[in-house]
């Protein structure tokens, strides 16, 4: 059916039909002057010591009838207004519509149904089970704040309000996924944040029709423009700190219940190069470590490239020396170069992926393995060379000073290996110009993959990979058209 | 589903695909890659110790033909196909595409197979397969298929990729450069110069590239004060590199192909650290294959405007696939060819990249219809001022 | 759809490439399956170029990881591996180059070539008939340094030195940056010597490297200097016109330069030297001003000094600057009168009349060095 009606019987044969699972339960109560009453909830989702309390302990001392004369003599119903003033939550609504209540039951929260009542009230008595607000593993930083978002999108929220107290920021829900009806919070600046990348950010949202988003990166996935590229084309972070300076910058925040990775839109690649932490250190120091990383993913993506290269096309690259230790250090091994490099960059990947997903409790001993008989082993053995497996480590290291390019940069390794293996510096150049040209043709949103460089937007520079002292970053990035560009007002 | 964008945040071009500051680029910074390869021995090999001369008339003839392209831009909001549509008709303006795409179809030939060279010179240390060389096509296709706005903002990306191995190369040479090789000036006859000039031609295409590429362009008050001086930034560039090239190598420099490669390896420290002169080489070369597949990018367009038809990937895989078998072919007679293009075909260079470009001035009208009007249209707002 | 073409295409690629990568035969030639080739000697005899490639031989390491030296007939590498003599004939170098890969399956790469001895034979011809070869490579390092042999070139590389490194190794030590700084020897790269061959003067010049017995040890000496016009030796200056020829050519560090004075042997150390030389031509008289300043102080005095004369080493008595003075100016008068004669511009006064009076060049350029008036002025300065 799709109201409610006004027997309370039939109400609950609704539900017990609608939900036929042993974790909805039933509390059945009357009220003072015998007016049948029941609770429905999910087992576990809420907390039953205010539900009694506060929900069914003052209906059960209340008279709910009231006098309604009539021509025919008076008749006595149920007071509505009466029930929403007795029951002590601050939040009570009243839903008609059956799927608005299954909805808002599955949910966490409690249905109250009184007999004569053709609705029930929406009683707020979560009490869903969260993690606490801790730092976020992937993202970790020496100076700043340690909150990190959870699971929980109404925790989330509260963590984003903390540090934006404004009028102005918006946070409006939709939901998505036909059977998972995930809750996605579109926040954003209002007056700061560009509408039509909002209008377009809600419109690609609402027209979502898949059955479960157990995560954002779905959300991510399902609204870029490029679904099969590489390289990311919606910003992530789990920190709160960070989501509230994007928002502030004029971009749409997006946060998905039941994940704590909050997206970020528009997004360009220099902001994989940036970390919160830039901003609480000396610009000085700040442009260093930007620099710093940039140069590690450039090692980290062409080192190996460029060993091989150096080895089978273009010996001159390295000085004599370095080229006869070398030499001297795979002179026996039965693999040529290129496959030597393949073989450890194999092996560099399968060990990460495994430290990921084994026990705590193996992870010692693994490590152990992966070091000493991978690495030491090997080479005594004659099948791997040390100058391969250093270069591999250091490449290894270095694509982890910027964490959130390391999926898209062990695809780059692989393919500037296979590459240079193949073609050499030839073919090791051409593909770093493919690459390149890919991303300055890539748009998101209208956002280009590599502003603020190209296009290159001057003023945008001055936080770009050098980071200018915060009284320069007076105004906020041209790039994503906001009205309102005055961040900051220097009084004189 | 088919997601639609919003309108580009970033696009202040107002509907253009190239604006001010990314032609400026364009001529500063992506222009002189090409003249950096094989054109500084051909130079020297023409003219000695003169190759300034012969550039610096190369460097004019190119300045020329942006004025002229300016000045029409300047006076018309069409671009020079559409005002030849205009004036003489929709298939005067298909014969001028399909002209300039054959032109810059054959035009491409020759830096595809310099590059092919200069591969085996600065990337390998023996002589590879010309399959080593194919996957050039992979990249050129893929550049082919994409719009103009990404012209631009390789434009944008310019300085990184050229200006600052650019410099480096520079630094690295300097130490080792005689620049008294150059005097004494003028030793060679004017003709000469001029006679090295004319065969230098193919490798002084502005002109030919700035034509088509320049419909996405409109101009606005002052542009002519930044892409002017930004051509000069260019040439200055470009002489400064023969200049460091002549004088590293003296009387030898004729015999010295690929002078990107070969300019800087004389660095002394380079012999205990190794070639990192080619870690700036390498980069420049990226420039150099956006540089290369650039003319191609172009014909692409062309074509797609003389058939009328959206069809980029197909013509762009047409066009990259026909000019692979012509440079495999090519190849073996390189010689041959180079001397067909420098000393036979001169002067289809000097058509469509400097005789074409100063004519299209004559096609432009005024903005606003000229003097006369401009006189109008102020007694028109005297007029309306005076009335309460 | 697009985009699923787009997958779809590449794949294809990415499937070419991986194909293309395990395949791995576009010609490669692997450092394994490389000789590198550190040094070569050439040799003319009648119409054939004989070489000898000096190769450096990387050590495999052992299960150990130890090294395993092994040479043939060179010495060992002192580190890097060993190093081992090649030779190779043929009518050119090109060919005798090939013969050194037939015998060895090697393929030789001459990217870290570092040095180039031409044997008597050779230079009494041109050296450009050999030169060339190097100069048209791609492949080939044109910054080597060259050095002309007493004898056959071959027999310098095959020297056994008490230091333990290879012979091109040491041959290099005595023609490296150090040894020109302090004036022991004049080093030349094939560069420069071709940049000369191609000028106007086509004068050119390069160390004579000489084996000299000490004991039972082989040393390499490169204190002399040949002499070359049109690629073709025509003399060759001692040890002494070697060193006047470094004051006026390079830079001088530290140099030693030692004159008597007072019954007493004083060794000066030159820190530093000015050089300037103008040529210029007075009406129809081609001029040059070399004037040369040379600053140093003394090292030693063969008799004991007092104490003030010890700590004060900047300032020198007048007695050891003028009798310096004039002896090197009597070595440079020397240099300059055995060049005259040979004919061979010693300070490209020919390239300079290209340069900067060419409208003289025509007239004067074949007689220049018979003509040429030099005014020569030598000063020395105490420096601390």
């Amino acid at each position: 059916m799709k109201n409610f009606v006004n027997q309370l019987s039939e109400n609950r044969k609704f539900l017990e039909s609608a939900l036929p699972a042993e974790d909805i339960l039933y509390y059945a109560f009357s009220s003072a002057d015998g007016v049948e009453c029941f609770l429905a909830y999910a087992d576990g989702m809420v907390n039953k010591q205010l539900l009694g309390e506060l929900a069914a302990a003052p209906l059960q001392v209340t008279a709910l009838k009231r006098e309604k004369p009539q021509e025919d003599g008076t008749v006595y119903e149920v007071n509505a207004e009466l029930i929403a003033q007795t029951v002590l939550f601050p939040e009570i609504k009243e839903v008609e519509k059956t799927q608005d209540a299954l909805r808002e039951l599955l949910d966490g929260n409690t249905l109250l149904f009184v007999d004569g009542l053709a609705c029930a009230f929406v009683v707020g008595a979560k009490l869903l089970p969260v993690r606490a607000v801790t730092e976020p593993p992937t993202d970790v930083a020496v100076k700043g704040p340690r909150e990190g978002f959870i699971e929980d999108v109404k925790t989330n929220m509260i963590l984003v309000r903390k540090r934006l107290k404004a009028p102005e920021l918006k946070l409006q829900m939709q939901r998505v996924g036909r059977r998972s009806d995930t809750m996605v919070c579109v926040c954003y600046l209002e007056g700061i944040c560009n509408d039509e990348i909002r209008k377009e950010v809600e419109n690609r949202l609402k027209k979502i029709d898949i059955d479960v988003i157990p995560d954002s990166s779905y959300i991510a996935t399902l609204i870029s423009e490029r679904r099969h590229s590489i390289f990311r084309s919606v910003g992530t972070t789990e920190r709160p700190d960070v989501f509230a300076a994007k928002l502030a910058e004029g971009r749409v925040g997006l946060l998905v219940d039941g994940s704590p990775i909050a997206l970020t839109l528009p997004f360009a690649a220099v902001e994989d190069f940036q970390s919160n932490e830039d901003y609480y250190v000396s610009p000085f120091m700040a442009t260093i470590f930007r620099a710093l990383r940039l140069i590690s993913v450039l090692i980290a993506l062409i080192s190996p490239a460029l060993y091989v290269c150096s080895q089978l096309f273009k010996i001159q690259l390295l000085p004599l020396g370095l080229t006869l230790t070398i030499a001297e250090s795979t002179s026996r091994l039965p693999l040529s170069p290129s496959m030597e490099m393949f073989v450890v960059l194999f092996v560099l990947e399968v060990l990460k992926e495994a430290s990921i997903r084994m026990p705590k409790y193996v992870g010692m001993s693994l490590s152990v393995v992966g070091a000493l008989v991978l690495g030491e082993a090997a080479v005594s053995a004659g099948f791997l060379s040390t100058p391969t497996i250093i270069v591999v480590a250091f490449s290894g290291i270095c694509l982890y000073a910027v964490p959130n390019f390391v999926e898209t940069g062990s695809i780059l390794r692989w393919l500037f290996l296979i590459v240079g293996g193949s073609f050499g510096p030839f073919g090791l150049t051409l593909c770093i110009g493919f690459v390149l040209y890919y991303m300055l043709s890539a748009d998101n949103f209208s956002m280009p993959l590599l502003a603020p460089f190209a296009p290159m937007t001057r003023s945008d520079l001055k936080d770009a990979l050098v980071k200018y002292d915060i009284a320069a970053l007076s105004k906020r990035p041209t790039i994503f058209g906001s009205k309102n560009r005055t961040r900051m007002r220097v009084k004189k | 589903m088919k997601k639609q964008a919003p309108k580009s945040l970033t696009n202040k071009n107002n509907g253009t695909t190239i604006n001010a500051r990314q032609l400026s680029l364009f001529l500063a910074f992506f222009l002189p890659v090409g003249k950096i390869l094989e054109l500084p021995s051909l130079l020297a090999r023409g003219a000695g110790g003169d190759l300034l001369l012969p550039a610096f008339l190369g460097s004019l003839l190119e300045f020329a033909a942006l004025c002229a392209l300016l000045l029409f831009a300047a006076r018309s909001e069409q671009s020079v196909f559409e005002r030849l549509e205009n004036a003489v008709g929709k298939w005067a303006a298909r014969a001028l595409y399909g002209l300039y795409a054959a032109y810059l179809l054959c035009s491409s030939a020759l830096p595809i197979l310099d590059l092919e060279k200069f591969s085996h010179a600065a990337f390998s240390d023996t002589e590879p397969t010309f399959f080593s060389f194919t996957p050039f096509f992979i990249l050129s296709g893929f550049i082919c298929t994409k719009a103009f706005k990404s012209i631009g903002r390789c434009s944008d990306l310019s300085p990184a990729l050229f200006l600052i191995p650019f410099l480096g190369l520079i630094l690295l040479s300097v130490s080792e450069a005689d620049f008294s090789s150059l005097l004494p000036l003028f030793e060679k006859p004017f003709s000469s110069s001029a006679k090295t000039l004319l065969h230098a031609l193919p490798h002084f295409p502005a002109g030919g590239l700035l034509l088509p590429l320049m419909s996405g362009y409109k101009y606005e008050k002052g542009d002519a004060k930044k892409v002017l001086p930004a051509f000069g930034v260019g040439s200055l560039l470009f002489w400064v590199f023969l200049a460091v090239f002549y004088s590293v190598y003296g009387t030898t420099a004729a015999r010295e192909h690929y002078a990107l490669a070969k300019i800087a390896q004389y660095f002394p420290a380079l012999n205990w650290i190794g070639r990192i002169d080619l870690l700036l080489v390498y980069t420049l070369t990226i420039q150099l294959f956006f540089f290369t597949a650039l003319p191609l990018q172009l014909c692409t367009h062309c074509v797609c405007k003389t058939l009328e038809k959206p069809w980029q990937v197909l013509v762009s895989a047409a066009l990259n696939l026909a000019l692979f078998f012509a440079v495999l072919f090519l190849n073996r007679h390189y010689d041959n060819i180079y001397e067909f293009f420098t000393r036979s075909l001169w002067w289809v260079f000097l058509i469509f990249s400097t005789v074409l470009p100063l004519c299209a001035p004559l096609l432009a009208i005024k903005k606003g219809g000229g003097k006369a009007s401009t006189k109008a249209k102020k007694e028109e707002t005297q007029c309306t001022q005076k009335t309460p | 759809m697009h985009a699923k073409n787009t997958v779809r295409y590449f794949l294809v690629i990415i499937a070419v490439i991986l194909f293309s990568f395990f395949s791995n035969d576009f010609n490669l030639i692997n450092v394994q399956s490389t000789a590198i080739v550190t040094a070569i000697a050439i040799d003319r005899e009648n119409e054939e170029f004989s070489i000898s490639a000096q190769i450096a031989i990387p050590a495999a390491k052992s299960s150990s990881g130890k090294s395993d030296s092994q040479g043939q007939s060179g010495g060992s590498g002192g580190g890097n591996g060993s190093f081992a003599s090649i030779e190779g004939k043929g009518g050119t170098i090109a060919q005798a180059i090939e013969a050194i890969n037939g015998k060895t399956g090697w393929y030789p790469k001459l990217v870290f070539c570092r040095l180039l001895i031409l044997g008597q034979s050779l230079c009494e011809s041109n050296v450009f008939d050999a030169l060339d070869y190097f100069l048209r490579g791609e492949y080939v390092a044109h910054d080597c340094l060259l050095a002309a042999a007493e004898g056959k070139a071959s027999e310098i590389l095959a020297a056994k030195t008490p230091l333990g490194s290879t012979s091109s190794l040491a041959i290099e030590k005595v023609l490296s940056d150090q040894a020109m700084r302090v004036g022991a020897s004049l080093p030349n790269t094939l560069r420069e010597f071709s940049i000369s061959y191609f000028s106007a003067a086509k004068s050119g010049y390069m160390p004579i490297v000489k084996k000299e017995k000490e004991g039972e040890d082989e040393i390499v000496s490169a204190s002399e200097t040949a002499l070359f016009i049109a690629g073709k030796q025509i003399g060759k200056l001692d040890k002494r016109e070697t060193f006047a020829l470094a004051c006026i050519k390079t830079p001088l560090r530290l140099a030693g330069y030692s004159v008597e004075n007072e019954g007493a042997s004083n060794t000066l150390t030159v820190k530093n030297n000015r050089r300037k030389l103008k040529f210029f031509v007075d009406g129809d008289q081609p001029k040059m001003e070399i004037k040369l300043t040379m600053y140093a102080g003394i090292a030693d005095v063969s008799k004991s000094m007092p104490v003030e004369d010890i700590a004060d080493i900047g300032d020198l008595p007048k007695g050891v600057l003028s009798v310096a003075s004039e002896q090197l100016k009597a070595q440079l008068n020397g240099l300059i009168e055995k060049c005259r004669a040979l004919s061979f511009d010693a300070f490209d006064a020919i390239g300079k009349l290209q340069k900067y009076e060419h409208k003289h060049f025509s007239t004067l350029k074949d007689s220049l060095i018979e003509r040429m008036q030099v005014s020569l002025t030598v000063d020395f300065e105490g420096i601390r």
